[in-house]
């Protein structure tokens, strides 16, 4: 089943916790890559090795070359020196390669995955979750994975290196400095903890004021004809500072926060080298500590106070890492309720003869299909009218297995549709859907959507069907004009009849127009209709619609109210019996009546 | 092989731009009222350069005190240090705070006035735009602008002054030896000014593939309901996949030549370091050459101290083409002008009575193209006016003239005698009210969207509005009336619902004049006998204009005027225009027809 809020796990997530187990999870994915990890490890002991040896070449240089006068032994050590850095870079260079394949292979199988399994999932999660949210998934929180394994992961292994390996290296030079050492980093870790715990939240508030700014400025642009027309422009620039100063103020006390911390940081990491000039003086001054150890020393420095700078970076990294993971985890483990069963039928071709059998619908507890009995034989024309929310495009979409009944059954040919394989039932099923939605593409790509090997001519008559052929010819491009959200503007009308005319194309034994023609104009409409008369035949066809033009001619009209079949029967029944239909029918078409005054409607009724 | 062509994702927006200096000007004049903060924080940012640079000096002294038995004055060079990085701290910290509050105020100074641009544009403008571009103009691209303006300028002064100070020093503590390691510093330059830029390029072709690929997703995830009722599932995985391996092979391919940087900046320093290590230890030898260890040290560590300001500069580079993208398309909403505003001192509309008029107007949106020609009509007070004719006509131009969101090209339109040319916008506007067919729902309560026109209305004078309307009843059956929290995309209001609000709101407002674009779209029975019965209270009272879609509305239409080719065609009432039995009878009569037909 669904979990219904993804909100609640967003804003648990907002306190940037680390859970364990999505760590372990993310790990758990470079498994796959076990070979090139273990080579990319070993390169990274070797480098930092290379590394902590480098800083002992200056030492000897000062102690054994200029100090002892041993001149010719030199050009040794710079050779030494020479091939040291070269492999360094070298290793540098190839584990950066290593770590960052590694990671891009991750990253590119959890967006395939998540894509492939966005496409799976039902109508349900879609009513339940916004595109801009499932985006951010795909793009953030895959980047912040990303970031870990090609970054973090490197960092933290490098940093631990450098600063147990340098801690070794000055214990064996001079352990009292070590000692002394091993008191200073915890004061600058907890300083360094402190910084991330304080600067969190503020962090934390101006990504949230962030989106609020973001939502003011989206709503006064979509909506900027209603603010003009009542003449809110003063108050709406009023609003919009106060949020827009809001979010400045966020973002200086970002710095704020920031500038308190660094000092103290950079004052607590200058004691390092103090603690070497005052300790190694002391050292050196009973003789236990050369000029070059303290080179050597000043050597290590870094690989001891970076760690804990970057402490706040890798905490953050990790900490982020763990949400984000959490996010795309959670969508990957949301399943589909509607599962293939075990022995699925494949259907050669629909007759096209649906029925349901008592049917029960709930969304989320409300009931939406109450005990729906429907019988169309192959070729017959089902109407579907009522109320907004009265049920309509439920009975289509459990047709489709978009939606699962809870109880009672649909059939097509006898067949429950639970037991069809769930993308052939779909594939012979010509659905225009109520929200029309093209695809960036041309025309004729949008037209065969359902069906990219169909012949050209299927095109044009899908389009002539549908009554778009007129409109398309006089394009430029024709056929071949892009539309959609990257494309030419269609108006709601002609995006109507693309998509009808992508039906069509399938040449589908059951077709389901879903309110499909409500910005077309009564005539075209009409002529819309009068095409699909002819290929219609032998066709099941579901027409919903709130036009008594659309459905006049069906051989059942079904009029649903609060999702149970109320009135059905034919055109002429239907009036006769003086119901609901009847008021449909009177509020769309009285006016006429009484304009020609000739009682002409009821007697052609 | 599909035979049907997939069109390639392309991108719209620029990532990067040539320099205008004319836009940095502009941009950098609104850091002009923080020119003190500025000054001073570059003189922070002096003082943190000058003080960060002492301490490869006093390492270097410090190992020659060592060497040379002066174990006293170490634990002067100890404080020296800690003192020096101290105050280096405290003078970013000074400069970061003046610069970041500099920059943060002047970029909100910045959205504000790109903001109120936009409020003050003619529909025109948003006409032609998608409200998600403009959008990312006002909130990303000012957003992108923060880093140079808090850092670019002042710290591209301080990268300047870092390098000549750390080559100063390095010629003070010795000449010689500073020759010999600026002869590596051609390589530096060449690493930072011939290979970054090169390394940006890259990245810009890997955020191009990432902009296809989020591209073709958004569009996967709107159309995501088709995709599955036509099976088209594998197929869009397939270009996906594409899509997603070009990503993964312009990463790997923009790393191979971002990932050269640091080794081979280590490789030069590598190189710098054994060039003094093997004159700076054979001089050494000699003693009239006056060198030590300490000073040695101290150039190999200075050394290292030229990249990062040379780094910066070459960033700073980068940084400015990035933003000169940002900085056009700012400019791009900024410098349109202002299509329709008020002329200077222009008096306040009265009271309006509701008499409009209609002279000899020609328009077009296209100056090409006329969409109402040579137009004359008068609406008298309190009437309504039906506006009927076929798509295009120009019925909703006429509205657009009434309410001036257009000017006419010429002839006038006259509101109580006056051209609305002549009297202060707003307070035209705020005399009428215009309900669109797409009827706008701000986030926020029932409450706050009915009060949306007059925000001084009591709740009691809105509940009044929404009884008017007939919109009460289901506002009271939400889960917390009035003020249950709507939204524009929030699906818990239906088409017809938004329209008894937004008819609540109008009626609030009590335009003098309304303006009203039926909406077509079919709504259930119950709500639209609704909508009607809302209509005539709506319609009382004020002079009128509605582009009708209704039958009833039309018929109780005062006047209809029948509008095709950019012409009033005929006008009267609706029996008037039966009886002619011209354009308006014909039009009423294909409706009928076309259903007899069937």
């Amino acid at each position: 089943m669904l979990r219904r809020r993804p909100a609640l796990t967003r804003r648990r997530n907002q306190k940037g916790g680390i859970t364990i187990n999505i760590i372990k999870r993310i790990l758990g994915m470079l498994a796959p890559h076990k070979k090139s990890l273990i080579i990319g490890s070993l390169m990274i002991l070797v480098l930092q090795a290379g590394r902590l040896y480098a800083p002992k070449i200056s030492g000897i240089i000062v102690d054994d070359v200029i100090r002892a006068g041993n001149y010719e032994l030199l050009p040794r050590m710079l050779v030494i020196y020479a091939v040291l850095f070269s492999c360094i870079a070298l290793l540098m260079y190839l584990r950066g390669l290593v770590f960052e394949n590694i990671s891009q292979s991750v990253i590119f199988t959890i967006r395939q995955t998540l894509f492939e399994h966005l496409h799976e999932l039902p109508f349900r999660f879609y009513d339940h979750h916004r595109i801009g949210e499932i985006m951010s998934r795909l793009t953030g929180d895959v980047e912040a994975i990303r970031n870990f394994i090609a970054g973090g992961l490197v960092t933290i292994a490098e940093q631990a290196t450098h600063f147990f390996g340098a801690m070794i290296m000055i214990f064996i030079i001079a352990p009292h400095l070590a000692v002394l050492f091993l008191v200073l980093t915890p004061i600058l870790a907890f300083v360094g903890y402190k910084f991330d715990r304080t600067i969190r939240p503020a962090f934390n508030a101006q990504r949230d004021q962030g989106a609020v700014l973001n939502t003011k400025a989206q709503e006064n642009i979509s909506g900027i004809r209603v603010v003009k027309a009542y003449s809110q422009e003063e108050q709406e620039k009023a609003e919009f500072a106060k949020e827009n100063r809001q979010y400045r103020d966020d973002g200086i006390r970002i710095s704020v926060i920031w500038s308190n911390f660094h000092p103290i940081i950079e004052f607590i990491a200058s004691a390092f080298p103090a603690a070497v000039l005052l300790v190694g003086g002391m050292l050196a001054q009973g003789g236990s500590l050369t000029p070059g150890d303290v080179v050597t020393i000043f050597g290590y420095l870094w690989m001891i106070t970076d760690p804990m700078r970057q402490l706040v970076n890798i905490l953050n990294m990790i900490s982020q890492c763990s949400s984000s993971g959490e996010r795309i985890f959670y969508y990957m483990d949301i399943g589909s309720e509607i599962k293939e069963c075990e022995d699925p039928q494949f259907p050669e071709k629909f007759q096209g003869h649906v029925v349901f059998d008592h049917v029960n619908f709930r969304y989320d507890d409300e009931p939406v299909l109450r005990d729906i009995c429907l019988d169309v034989p192959a070729g017959h024309t089902v109407a579907i009218m009522g109320a907004t929310g009265s049920g309509k495009t439920s009975i289509v979409n459990l047709l489709g297995r978009f939606y699962e009944c809870q109880s009672g059954a649909v059939t097509i040919d006898g067949i429950d549709v639970k037991q069809y394989k769930l993308k052939e039932l779909r594939r012979q099923l010509g659905y225009v859907p109520q929200e029309t939605f093209l695809f960036s593409d041309t025309l004729e790509g949008n037209i065969a959507f359902g069906n990219p090997d169909l012949s050209e001519e299927a095109v044009r008559q899908a389009a002539e069907i549908a009554q778009a052929k007129e409109f398309i010819d006089q394009l430029d491009d024709g056929y071949d004009t892009v539309v959609g959200e990257r494309g030419m503007g269609l108006s709601g009308g002609q995006k109507q009849r693309v998509a009808i005319a992508r039906a069509i194309a399938l040449d589908p034994k059951i077709l389901i127009l879903d309110d499909s023609t409500s910005a077309i104009d009564m005539e075209t409409e009409s002529a819309i209709q009068a095409g699909l008369k002819k290929v219609l035949k032998n066709r099941t066809t579901f027409i919903i619609s709130h036009r008594i033009s659309s459905v006049k001619n069906a051989d059942e009209i079904i009029v649903l109210d609060h999702g149970a079949i109320a009135e059905r029967g034919v055109h002429d029944e239907l009036l006769a019996k003086k119901g609901l239909y009847y008021d449909i029918f009177m509020d769309q078409y009285r006016d006429y009546q009484s304009i020609l005054g000739e009682g002409k409607v009821m007697e052609n009724a | 092989m599909p035979r049907i062509k997939r069109m390639k994702m392309t991108d719209d927006e620029v990532l990067e731009a040539p320099i205008n200096a004319a836009y940095l000007r502009r941009l950098f004049r609104y850091l002009a009222p923080y020119k003190k903060s500025v000054v001073i924080a570059i003189l922070w940012m002096f003082v943190a350069s000058a003080t960060s640079l002492a301490s490869p000096l006093l390492m270097g002294d410090a190992v020659d005190a060592v060497n040379e038995g002066r174990f006293a004055v170490l634990k002067w060079y100890a404080l020296a240090m800690v003192a020096f990085s101290t105050i280096a701290a405290l003078a970013v910290r000074f400069k970061v705070l003046l610069m970041d509050i500099a920059g943060r105020k002047a970029l909100a100074t910045l959205r504000e006035d790109l903001f109120n641009h936009i409020q003050r544009l003619g529909f025109d403008f948003f006409d032609n735009r998608s409200a998600g571009k403009i959008m990312v103009r006002v909130i990303n691209d000012v957003n992108s602008l923060l880093d140079l303006f808090a850092n670019g300028l002042v710290n591209a002064l301080s990268n300047v002054l870092t390098v000549f100070m750390v080559a100063g020093l390095m010629i003070f503590l010795d000449w010689r030896l500073a020759l010999v390691s600026f002869s590596v510093l051609p390589l530096l330059f060449a690493l930072i000014f011939i290979l970054k830029p090169h390394i940006s390029r890259t990245w810009r072709r890997v955020r191009h593939k990432i902009s296809n690929m989020n591209g073709y997703l958004h569009e996967c995830l709107s159309g995501v309901r088709v995709t599955q009722a036509y099976v088209r599932e594998e197929e869009n995985a397939a270009i996906y996949r594409e899509t997603n391996t070009d990503i993964h092979r312009s990463w790997m391919a923009a790393i191979r030549i971002n990932n050269l940087f640091w080794p081979t900046f280590e490789i030069i320093s590598m190189l710098g370091s054994i060039l003094i290590y093997s004159f700076g230890v054979r001089w050494m030898q000699d003693p009239t050459m006056n060198l030590t260890v300490g000073t040695l040290l101290s150039m190999i560590w200075y050394l290292g101290r030229f990249w990062a300001p040379l780094n910066g500069l070459a960033n700073l580079y980068n940084q400015i083409l990035v933003a000169m993208a940002s900085l056009e398309r700012i400019y791009d909403i900024m410098d349109t002008p202002i299509s329709v505003d008020s002329k200077p001192g222009a008096p306040e509309m009265p009271p309006i009575q509701g008499r409009v008029e209609f002279d000899h107007v020609t328009f077009g949106y296209d100056p090409q193209q006329v969409v109402l020609d040579d137009v004359s009509f008068v609406a008298e007070p309190g009437q309504t006016i039906a506006l009927v004719g076929p798509t295009g006509a120009g019925k909703s131009t006429v509205i657009n003239l009434v309410t001036r969101f257009y000017d006419v090209h010429s002839g006038a339109v006259k509101v109580d005698g006056h051209d609305v040319r002549d009297v202060e916008l707003t307070s035209l506007r705020r005399q009428m009210g215009i309900m669109l067919q797409d009827t706008f729902i701000f986030s926020g309560t029932i409450m706050d969207n009915i009060r949306y026109g007059r925000k001084d209305a009591t709740e009691a004078e809105a509940i009044e509005a929404a009884k008017a309307v007939h919109a009460h009843d289901f506002i009271l059956r939400m889960e917390d009336g009035y003020n249950t929290q709507v939204n524009e995309r929030g699906s818990r209001l239906s088409v017809g619902q938004k329209q008894l609000i937004a008819f609540a709101r109008a009626l609030l407002a009590d335009p003098k004049i309304l303006i009203l674009d039926e909406a077509t779209a079919a709504i259930d029975t119950h709500t639209e006998i609704l909508i009607q019965r809302a209509l005539d209270v709506l319609l009382k009272n004020r002079t009128s204009f509605v582009i009708a879609h209704r039958l009833s509305t039309i018929r109780s239409a005062d006047n209809i005027m029948v509008v095709d080719h950019g012409k009033i065609m005929e006008a009267g009432t609706h029996e008037e225009l039966m009886a002619k039995k011209g354009e308006y009878y014909e039009l009423t009569r294909a409706q009928y027809q076309f259903l007899e037909a069937l």
